[in-house]
């Protein structure tokens, strides 16, 4: 008895293993960061999904999202991981040139109007992770070539696919905490968000190939970098819920922590911006924490601040004669784009 | 396997502890003696009922008077005052205007200011958690937070919706969602705390 008791341990314990995401790791990436990546897929096996919201259940495509839909989720399209500096050009192998690729329409790439800020020679650049197999499968479209790359310790892949899945991987991502330490599950959750933000590019076909950004419109905190989504299933919209679904859950976050990171789902939820990219996107329902209680009108909360001796002066709404411009909720929501990859290739 | 069976099982708790142990470590070793007092603190509050108000005052007293001697006492944990600790927020939590020194790659994801941002923001939840307030200061100190237009979006959205929860707390009802800007009053209502 006691002897299958045994076998059966190992046998769950070999089975959780398997449903890590198995990620090609370049030899050049340090070994420290390997590590942290490997406990990072590792956290997310354990990690428990809280509530359940209809939009992070459509996005992940489940009718009830679990830890297990995640990471196969994510497995679909996490496959290579290079380091940041890793140099493309002399791997890439041209394997026939007038390929034909399924879909001809190409994905519009908005030009930014900022390309930099002003970056002081001090400053070292902050990459934490991009996408580089959704990029190498667009120039290789936009080419007509069948393109290879060499991976070291991998071998050739064939890049007929933006779900090639192959991320580079910048010291940015492991040289931010969300609170202390760089192995925190709070700080692991942050970096699988990353993942999961780059796993997205991977998806779309003709138009919405890439799920590429666009650029933040006038106003907005962002304005002129190219790091704003005009859709509601985009790379950003994915961040956002994958948060949503976890930061509550975590058990292992202090409540430090998870205020940090609810402020990182803020972060992704801003750069969802409407279609015509005037305003940002107001949802049709507001998303109420306390649906129960009655919404008192302007005058009266001014009252209440005021009875509360809360210096109401410091309120732009509580002065006289102020007006209220509502925005028109619902309108010009920004619309789902086709996630459906534009081939799997040879995967 | 009868013989082998003790020592698997002493091997798995030694393992179970050692998991235990890396997991809450931190947690034991930083956790402030107030965060630690303060559920008795509160239980003792709560038990106002079963006992005479004079016990449960001189308790709570003793109980506090120990809690400052224990943090005063501890080279590494300065005690703040509200005030104080509102201050140094208001001087340390980086702005907007931060994030013009940045490259654009770094805007692809939420910049550094913002997440050091997070982090004045954590803090302070965590003091509120950890130490008695009044709960009008806390509110007082979320809704200004909300209202600074040099701040970033998501901290104001933050604040904003901690000051809403607070303003339910306290009266019973809604907080008009006028007294914030439009963008910020959306975004509030996008988190659940």
């Amino acid at each position: 008895m006691k002897t299958i008791f045994l076998i059966i341990l190992i046998l769950l314990s070999a089975a959780a293993k398997a449903q890590t995401p198995s990620i090609h790791i370049s030899p050049g990436i340090h070994e420290d960061q390997k590590g942290s990546i490997l406990k990072d897929l590792e956290n997310l096996l354990t990690l428990p999904v809280e509530g359940q919201n209809p939009k992070a259940n459509a996005l992940f495509e489940t009718s009830y999202l679990t830890t297990a839909h995640l990471n196969s989720w994510l497995a679909d399209r996490a496959h290579h991981f290079v380091e940041q500096g890793f140099d493309f050009m002399p791997r890439l192998q041209v394997l026939q040139e007038n390929f034909t690729y399924p879909n001809l329409v190409m994905p519009t790439i908005e030009t930014a109007t900022k390309h930099s800020g002003v970056t002081t020679g001090a400053q070292t650049m902050q990459v934490r992770m991009s996408n580089k197999g959704a990029s190498l499968y667009w120039f290789a479209k936009t080419r007509n070539q069948k393109l290879a790359l060499d991976l070291p310790g991998y071998g050739i892949a064939t890049i007929t696919t933006p779900r090639i899945g192959l991320f580079m991987v910048g010291e940015g991502l492991f040289n931010e905490t969300i609170l202390g330490s760089k192995n925190s599950m709070a700080t692991s959750l942050f970096r699988m968000k990353t993942y999961f933000h780059e796993a997205r590019h991977t998806d779309g076909n003709g138009v919405s190939l890439g799920f590429f950004h666009v650029v933040c419109p006038k106003g907005h905190q962002y304005e002129g970098f190219s790091a704003c989504d005009k859709n509601s299933n985009g790379p950003y919209q994915v961040a956002t819920l994958f948060l949503s679904t976890t930061i509550n859950a975590c058990s292992k976050c202090s409540s430090a922590e998870k205020e940090a990171l609810r402020n990182v789902q803020l972060d992704n939820q801003l750069r969802i911006v409407s279609q015509s990219l005037n305003e940002i996107y107001i949802p049709i329902k507001h998303k109420k924490s306390h649906a129960d209680a009655p919404e008192m009108s302007l005058s009266s909360t001014c009252q209440a601040l005021k009875d509360q001796g809360s210096d109401i002066s410091q309120l732009e709404a509580c002065k006289p004669g102020f007006h209220f411009n509502a925005l028109t909720p619902g309108a010009d929501e920004p619309p789902l784009w086709d996630p459906t990859p534009e081939s799997t290739g040879d995967l | 396997m009868k013989k082998i069976f003790p020592f698997l099982l002493i091997a798995l708790t030694g393992l179970a502890l050692g998991h235990f142990y890396q997991n809450h470590s931190s947690i034991l070793k930083t956790k402030p003696a107030i965060e630690v007092a303060n559920p008795i603190l509160n239980s003792i509050q709560k038990k106002g009922s079963s006992q005479t108000a004079d016990t449960s005052v001189s308790i709570k007293k003793n109980l506090e008077e120990n809690v400052v001697n224990a943090v005063s006492s501890s080279p590494n944990v300065h005690f703040k005052g509200l005030h104080e600790k509102i201050a140094d927020f208001y001087s340390q939590i980086p702005r907007k205007s931060s994030l013009a020194g940045l490259a654009a790659t770094e805007m692809h994801e939420t910049p550094q200011p913002i997440l050091a941002a997070g982090r004045h923001l954590g803090d302070m939840h965590e003091y509120f958690l950890t130490h008695n307030h009044d709960i009008n200061a806390e509110l007082n100190f979320y809704l200004k937070c909300s209202q600074q237009k040099d701040f970033f979006d998501s901290a104001r959205a933050l604040c904003a919706a901690r000051a809403s929860q607070l303003f339910l707390i306290i009266t019973g009802n809604q907080i008009s969602s006028k007294i914030f800007d439009d963008r910020i009053a959306i975004l509030k209502n996008q988190i659940t705390l």
